[in-house]
């Protein structure tokens, strides 16, 4: 089941909200989510959903272990179990037909690739439990000691999918004891339709055209049409997962849960380390505590660490090596910036910076597009004509007509404009009947338009799900 | 080793790793007050301090630092034993 | 004085504060009263909306995708553990939104104001066709082995019927790649949907090759024809745009060169001389009853056989016509610009029609050209013969000895009625479902005369390895 489409809007979330709703101690509420939840998943993988019991059964024990033999060897021992059994999990389900794959290729084997489908969401909650087991150990959380408030943890369904990467640590005290205002229940919503609107009105429209233009061989594609559709497929990305993001974290508040953000304007960045300070933060910060400071090698470990953390980066996207080499081509930038140094950084002027960051994102985004070798080949030919392609053809010129006015929308809503807008709004006063309801009148707008554009969008889905 | 004479030497390896021979910090300075001093270079500061003082931080500790004050602390509670 | 002054300083002061605290709390109060609007209306729009799409009635039916929707699917426990069953319950439900065929037109609207038109009215929708006009010598025809799973999956893909005179229709608005006879990448041009084309030398000397083979397959007293049908973008298409697609008449005559005893028939030339006329359709991606009539006149030409002028028929006029481009660009000015459907039905009415399933059981009579009463307008050009999926014989009371196969795509639908007083019998197969081996089909049934036909997206594309498939299975 996904976000944006009329079985969850319409039929899932309604009867959510409603039992929900309907409850009043704070242990029924929980009961609520988990089951829903557990549904919600069950519903995509009626078999996996063990799975993810399984992990939670596992984890909740080690977790205990590890708090009980803390001053023992006895915590090391959970700790390291737990870590072998999630990654484990993660090599067995996600990345085995790979590994096999690669075994085969340098040793000229002959295995055969298990036949194993990944279960949705594996690699978002695998990472969640791994945070809270490591919180554990470094008693930064205490252990949860009732089950179901654990597995509501791991299997609450607005984040189980498609991240954030929620901590524990961030909704320990939520799950206990939570309430929800209604300044939650206003802004959860509104979140929840913006979220929405950015997939639905502008991620699938952009998806596409960039489909009509990557969508057979690209090798005859004009130099501008390649650039026209990757500078498209960046914001697409951007407006699918960061709208998921939204519509995770507005459906939390909902419930009263308060998760971090996920995505801060990243294309406002300045130079290639901001912009993965600013593009799935939970995913950067889980790395940031979890494995940067892995005290693995020696003198030269800031940059082995780097690397390491860039290398995990991209194949955490996908088992395949354009991924990983997408994760090592921002490594190299933010190597090269470090090189640089913040100072003399700072010195370069502001819009070579942003050509420079722009170029590089945008040119990431290939690699992430084309899980081909030959055709991400093709691609870096496109980009500067080496394919004997055409500067410029009609069909870039009449896609761009065509879609003007979404595009338009698509670059402003990448910029803070309309928080900006918002902001100065809400300062003056007098206009807070106006913008209360314009508020109401956008979101129901926006409300109505996404599922318009839904009952057309007989397949649809989210770019995130594989991860 | 005194706290005094810790926050001293550590501050003579925050201005050699940060390159900054004005660099002055107290105990509460954070990463946040310190351009340079972000979570790579972290690495490097904390292999500085690690050589100044002959020990080793644990990854617990490298990854939850809150401020120059915490580090001192820990410097401390290591060069006791 | 002072005192009192003073007093009235405080009060003023007492005054501002609580006017300004008044002015405050009243901001507040009035956030939280748009707040809770703001849950109310959303509530009650997420909660109306649910209720509507349980309590009204579920189309069962899509006319503009021109498929049944998704049915609600019957519990099992190896679909459940597959995942299936949930999915399929899923998709029913959103397959099925109430309303749903004005809901989409009104999509096509809201679509239609993402962007402007060019200056010269023209909109492009679907994938970019890859052009491909390399040659190469030497091409490995595809073995029988890799043609037939695509066969078998192109059955699979099957779904139901609209017209309620045949059970089957056409499928190829669910697998368009399978059954290739169309493109996606639609420009929009003046309200015409033209389909852009890409074309393949090789797939198109592949096509002519099955071709050769068939001709010695069948010998010396077999006649083989190639009638290779052009598009509307070989026409229709303005010039400053002529960079977006491959060329048809380029790619028509490499399939020429390659010919070996077969006769090609110049339906290029023929439909090019009445271009100002109706020969195809705005909104549907087949060619018109009357350019399919020049085409067949071209052949009756090539093959040297009697041909019936137009004045033998009767001209039936059906309007509202908007046909399967509509569907595949969801372009406003497609639907919102229907035309006339205009076809021909003999006077003469003395030929006979027998169906047959694609293995030559169950014969049932028929009528060549069905009624159309109960058909909705996107399926009109199904007035030939009702479907693809299935062979059809017309026997006729031409008595000259010729007998003809017509081994096509849907645009040989439209050929037979126009060559009743050319051939005392004419088959015709669809190659993409028949199932029988082709050439001693054609031996069975004593065929003198064998025509491809079908349009240029099907000869250089996947549709002709199912020729390869037909000939030697």
């Amino acid at each position: 089941m996904v976000f944006s489409s009329l079985f969850f809007l319409y039929l899932f979330l309604p009867l959510c909200m409603l039992s929900y709703a309907a409850t009043k101690t704070i242990k029924s509420r929980n009961t609520v989510l988990i089951i829903f939840s557990l549904i919600f998943y069950a519903w995509g993988e009626p078999l996996y959903v063990l799975i993810l019991i399984l992990s939670a059964v596992v984890n909740y024990i080690l977790a205990l272990l590890i708090e009980r033999y803390r001053d023992g060897t006895g915590a090391k021992a959970a700790l390291v179990f737990s870590l072998v059994f999630n990654i484990g999990m993660l090599g067995i389900f996600k990345y085995s037909g790979f590994i096999a794959e690669n075994i085969n290729a340098v040793f000229s084997a002959d295995i055969e690739p298990p036949d194993i489908r990944l279960p949705i969401g594996i690699s978002f909650y695998t990472f969640q439990i791994i945070s809270y087991i490591v919180d554990c150990y470094w008693e930064k959380v205490h252990a949860q000691k009732s089950f179901p408030k654990f597995l509501m943890y791991v299997s609450l369904f607005p984040q189980l999918v498609a991240g954030p990467i929620v901590r524990y640590s961030t909704i320990e005290s939520e799950i206990n004891m939570r309430r929800t205002t209604i300044d939650d229940l206003s802004s959860g919503i509104t979140r929840l339709i913006f979220g929405l609107s950015k997939k639905v009105i502008i991620a699938n429209n952009l998806s596409t055209i960039v489909d009509s233009f990557f969508g057979s061989e690209i090798k005859g594609l004009s130099v501008m049409g390649t650039w026209y559709a990757v500078i498209l497929y960046a914001m697409q990305i951007y407006f699918d997962f960061s709208g998921y993001s939204d519509m995770a974290i507005g459906l939390g508040r909902i419930f009263g849960f308060h998760f971090d953000e996920n995505f801060n304007y990243p294309f406002i960045c300045r130079d290639v380390s901001e912009f993965w300070q600013r593009w799935h933060i939970s995913l950067g910060t889980f790395f940031r505590d979890y494995l940067l400071y892995l005290p693995l090698f020696g003198k030269r470990r800031k940059y082995a660490n780097l690397f390491l953390v860039w290398f995990c980066t991209g194949l955490w996207h996908g088992a395949s090596w354009n991924y990983v080499l997408w994760g090592l081509y921002f490594g190299l930038f933010i190597f090269i910036e470090q090189l640089v140094g913040k100072k003399r950084m700072k010195k370069i002027p502001i819009a070579v910076k942003h050509v420079y960051n722009k170029l590089v994102i945008i040119i990431g985004f290939g690699i992430f597009y084309f899980e081909n070798m030959k055709e991400l080949g093709n691609f870096f030919k496109n980009l500067i004509g080496l394919n004997g392609n055409k500067f410029i053809d009609s069909f870039v010129t009449i896609s761009l007509e065509n879609n003007l006015y979404l595009i338009i929308a698509a670059v402003l809503f990448c910029f803070p404009v309309a928080k900006a807008v918002g902001q100065l709004v809400q300062k003056s006063r007098r206009f807070c009947y106006v913008t209360g309801t314009a508020q109401v009148a956008v979101n129901i707008c926006l409300l109505l338009c996404s599922s318009l554009l839904l009952v057309d969008a007989t397949n649809n889905p989210f770019l995130y799900f594989r991860f | 080793m005194n706290m005094n004479e810790i926050m001293e030497r550590l501050n003579e390896v925050f201005r050699d790793v940060f390159d900054d021979k004005r660099l002055v910090v107290d105990e509460y300075t954070t990463a946040d007050d310190i351009e340079d001093w972000d979570s790579l270079e972290h690495i490097n500061l904390i292999a500085a301090v690690e050589q100044e003082f002959k020990m080793k931080f644990k990854m617990k500790e490298v990854s939850g630092m809150k401020n120059v004050g915490e580090m001192a602390e820990i410097v401390r509670e290591r060069a006791k034993r | 004085m002072e005192d009192k002054n003073q007093t009235n300083d405080f009060n003023i002061d007492v005054e501002l504060r609580d006017k300004q605290w008044q002015r405050k709390r009243r901001s507040r109060i009035a956030r939280r009263f748009f707040k809770v609007v703001n849950v109310l209306m959303c509530g009650l729009t997420f909660l109306s909306i649910a209720l509507l799409m349980i309590v009204m009635k579920r189309p069962t039916v899509s006319e503009i995708e021109n498929r049944n929707l998704a049915k609600f699917p019957s519990f099992s426990f190896s679909d459940y553990f597959s995942g299936k069953y949930t999915s399929d319950i899923e998709n029913y439900y959103n397959d099925t939104v109430p309303g749903r065929e004005t809901l989409k037109n009104l999509v096509a609207t809201v679509r239609s104001h993402f962007g402007k038109k060019t200056e010269d009215d023209v909109k492009i929708h679907g994938t970019i066709v890859a052009k491909d006009d390399e040659k190469e010598e030497k091409i490995e025809t595809k073995p029988a082995v890799t043609t037939a799973p695509a066969k078998e999956s192109a059955k699979g893909t099957t779904t139901g019927a609209v017209t309620s005179a045949e059970k089957k229709t056409t499928d190829i608005l669910d697998n368009p790649n399978i059954e290739g006879e169309i493109s996606n990448n639609i420009l929009v041009y003046k309200n015409r949907g033209i389909m852009l084309y890409g074309g393949s030398f090789k797939k198109g000397q592949a096509y002519a090759e099955t071709l050769n083979r068939f001709k010695s397959d069948l010998g010396k007293n077999v006649n083989v024809y190639s009638l290779v049908a052009p598009t509307p973008v070989s026409y229709y298409l303005p010039k400053k745009y002529g960079d977006m697609t491959g060329s048809e008449i380029d790619n028509i005559e490499n399939i020429n060169e390659y010919l070996k005893n077969v006769t090609p028939v110049d339906a290029y030339g023929a439909l090019k001389k009445h271009k100002d006329e109706k020969i195809y359709p705005r909104t549907d991606h087949h060619w018109t009853p009357l350019g399919a009539y020049y085409a067949a006149e071209e052949f009756a030409k090539s093959a040297d056989v009697p041909f019936a002028g137009l004045s033998k028929y009767k001209k039936v006029t059906k309007e509202g016509y908007v046909g399967t481009l509509y569907g595949y660009s969801g372009d406003a000015d497609l639907k919102n610009n229907p035309e006339d459907f205009v076809y021909y039905v003999p006077k003469d009415e003395s030929y006979t029609t027998t169906y047959y399933d694609n293995d030559m059981t169950n014969k049932r009579e028929g009528k060549l050209l069905i009624n159309l009463d109960n058909v909705a307008p996107v399926s009109w050009y199904l007035v030939f013969m009702g479907s693809d999926d299935k062979i059809a014989h017309v026997h006729t009371k031409a008595g000259n000895g010729r007998k003809l196969a017509i081994v096509k795509d849907s645009y040989g639908n439209a050929l037979a009625p126009y060559l009743t007083e050319s051939f005392e019998d004419i088959y015709v197969i669809d190659m993409r479902y028949f199932e029988l081996n082709a050439v001693s089909y054609f031996k069975e049934q004593g065929i003198t005369d064998v025509l491809f036909a079908m349009n240029t997206f099907s000869a250089t594309g996947q549709n002709s390895e199912y020729l390869e498939a037909i000939r030697t299975r």
